[in-house]
């Protein structure tokens, strides 16, 4: 019988190690930006929230700056007015949506970084991928 | 003769002293697990809820938020400061704050000092928003009490647990009634302090919104829990006010001017990352607590160091709030957004709300600064270096921003201010130096337990 030089055993046995070890960290990696992927769902409509929220908080500042400057009873104020009262009800309905949808991101973003994720490098990762799916769908 | 008499009145003495000590050591400490036996993440719970809490709950503007978790963290320290070793307790180093005011736990009896904490806390928190609370807040609140107490009570005598829930209640009942005489009590009820009339000199405050009235302009007036965190911190005047073009007040509000205008789209990002969002805050002084949160969280902070932590923290803040608020009232300087419209371009828009209190000082630049005195002294080696990313605000939208030091994130919060034309840069300037006085004034002038896990 043929016996493998105990040198070639032993390379063998590293190769194959190594090749583990590369190809579990390329798992993981992918299982992150997977992650990363899905999370990256979420909070694109968390950012599209935030536009909203802030155009809205513009157009009632504007409003109420211009409401300041003219004589109660006018048209434009009566109007102003009542543009005024239709912001404050988008404000409570866009106030409710984003901070249901804020509650899901973060039961969702705790579980992956206490759980899921744990180590700082890994978290660095899930943050870049994130980064990276956010511009892929234009929500920076 | 005399020599001996005095030698023996001495070691009379010395032996009365010693056994005088040991009666205040009893055997609850010995045979009740420590403090840093337990994990801090239920605490830490509690402070995610009274972010949405502080969010929801009505008259709640920045110094009431930043009040209720002063308390908050006050209640739950006291709470298990007996579990933590060589710590001392509050009481006697705090302004009005004497010793026997907090209950003392049973001799020679054993407590989870995580069950105090857990019961401390809920207690404490229904209190500071008592009569403004909404139903589903309280209900939160005693959900999770319950849900972390049958955690907590696994394996547990049933006397243990009584007994660390009625310890736990009765000091944040303790620490509740040290807080009515603050000047702040139930301010959420009159946040605006009124009557209350802006002299009408020409560099005065004048609404910036819809909001006629300024927010509590006598908060400066509170008790803080250090003097010195108010009598010396208080600045010296702004550049003098004056319309004159070639002033240096009027280079402060064109510098503001110019920013606006020429912000970068990753200056207007910052903006709006540390405004703390239009309809959905919980204020600053939230947005602080829930980067301590994260900290926390990265580092594994057991229930002592969280304990430490949230006390110092909260100290800081309502504090901070409080000395920033004497200056505003001082001084009731016109924001930056007036006197441009007024004097440089009447269409002048800054890129946020101007929140509806005088400029100087910044309250964004104190609270920052003084807690970031905080995060430096349980975070780091004294620099303030730290590779930190604050995923905090992503849950309202915002990208996670990266930061090496707690100091730089300080300057971009303060700086976020003077891009957004909310504030001169001087209001920034002041305040951030006030909050590291007082920050570093918590630090150092309250003695707090060392080598905290």
């Amino acid at each position: 019988m043929c016996i493998p030089n105990p040198t070639i055993i032993k390379c063998f046995w590293i190769a194959l190690c190594t090749f583990n070890l590369i190809s579990c960290k390329a798992k993981e990696e992918t299982n992150i930006i997977l992650m990363a992927t899905n999370f990256s769902n979420l909070e694109c409509r968390a950012f599209a929230m935030r536009k909203l929220r802030y155009n809205l908080a513009d157009k009632i500042r504007f409003a109420e700056d211009s409401i300041a400057n003219l004589p109660p009873g006018c048209i434009q104020y009566k109007n102003l007015q009542l543009q005024l009262q239709k912001y404050q009800v988008d404000k409570e309905n866009s106030l409710v949506q984003s901070l249901q949808l804020a509650d899901t991101i973060k039961l969702q973003l705790d579980s992956i970084l206490k759980i899921r994720l744990q180590s700082s490098d890994k978290i660095k990762l899930f943050d870049k991928a994130l980064l990276i799916e956010m511009e892929k769908k234009n929500c920076k | 003769m005399h020599y001996n008499i005095c030698r023996i009145t001495f070691i009379v003495a010395i032996i009365f002293m010693v056994s005088c000590n040991k009666a205040d050591v009893n055997d609850t400490f010995l045979i009740s697990k420590k403090t840093k036996n337990y994990s801090g993440q239920y605490l830490r719970n509690y402070y995610t809820l009274l972010c949405k809490i502080s969010k929801s709950t009505p008259g709640f503007f920045p110094p009431q938020v930043a009040r209720a978790y002063g308390y908050a963290g006050i209640a739950n320290y006291e709470a298990v400061v007996n579990g933590i070793d060589a710590s001392k307790t509050l009481q006697g180093q705090i302004v009005n704050f004497p010793n026997n005011t907090i209950p003392k736990p049973a001799v020679n009896a054993e407590y989870n000092w995580a069950i105090c904490s857990n019961a401390a806390t809920a207690e404490i928190i229904i209190k500071m928003f008592d009569q403004k609370i909404s139903d589903v807040s309280l209900h939160s609140i005693d959900s999770l009490e319950s849900a972390q107490l049958a955690t907590l009570s696994a394996g547990i005598g049933g006397d243990i647990i009584n007994r660390s829930i009625a310890y736990g209640k009765s000091v944040a009942t303790a620490v509740y009634n040290y807080s009515v005489t603050d000047g702040g009590n139930k301010s959420y009820m009159d946040p605006f302090q009124l009557p209350f009339t802006m002299p009408a000199d020409s560099f005065c405050w004048v609404p910036t919104g819809s909001l006629k009235n300024p927010i509590s302009p006598f908060w400066g007036n509170n008790r803080p829990f250090l003097n010195q965190d108010i009598n010396n911190t208080q600045p010296s005047a702004h550049l003098p006010f004056t319309t004159n073009p070639s002033s240096l007040f009027y280079k402060e509000a064109m510098d503001v001017y110019t920013q606006v205008k020429n912000n970068s789209l990753d200056q207007v990002e910052i903006v709006k990352f540390w405004a703390d969002d239009p309809f959905q805050t919980c204020t600053p002084c939230g947005h602080t607590f829930n980067i301590m949160i994260q900290l926390m969280e990265e580092n594994n902070a057991t229930l002592e160091k969280s304990s430490v932590g949230f006390a110092a923290l909260g100290i800081c803040e309502n504090d901070a709030f409080i000395s920033c608020w004497k200056t505003k009232y001082t001084y009731n300087l016109t924001r930056p957004v007036s006197y441009i419209q007024k004097y440089i371009d009447a269409s002048f828009k800054t890129v946020i709300g101007t929140p509806p209190f005088p400029a100087y000082s910044s309250g964004h630049s104190c609270e920052i600064g003084a807690s970031t005195r905080v995060f430096i002294k349980l975070f780091t080696d004294g620099s303030g270096s730290y590779s930190f990313s604050d995923h905090s605000q992503l849950q309202y939208g915002f990208p996670i921003r990266n930061y090496s030091n707690f100091d730089e994130m300080a300057t971009e919060c303060a700086n976020s201010r003077f891009y957004g034309g909310i504030h001169y840069n001087m209001d920034n300037v002041t305040g951030l130096q006030t909050g590291k006085t007082i920050g570093n004034n918590i630090n150092t002038l309250i003695n707090w337990p060392k080598n905290i896990e």
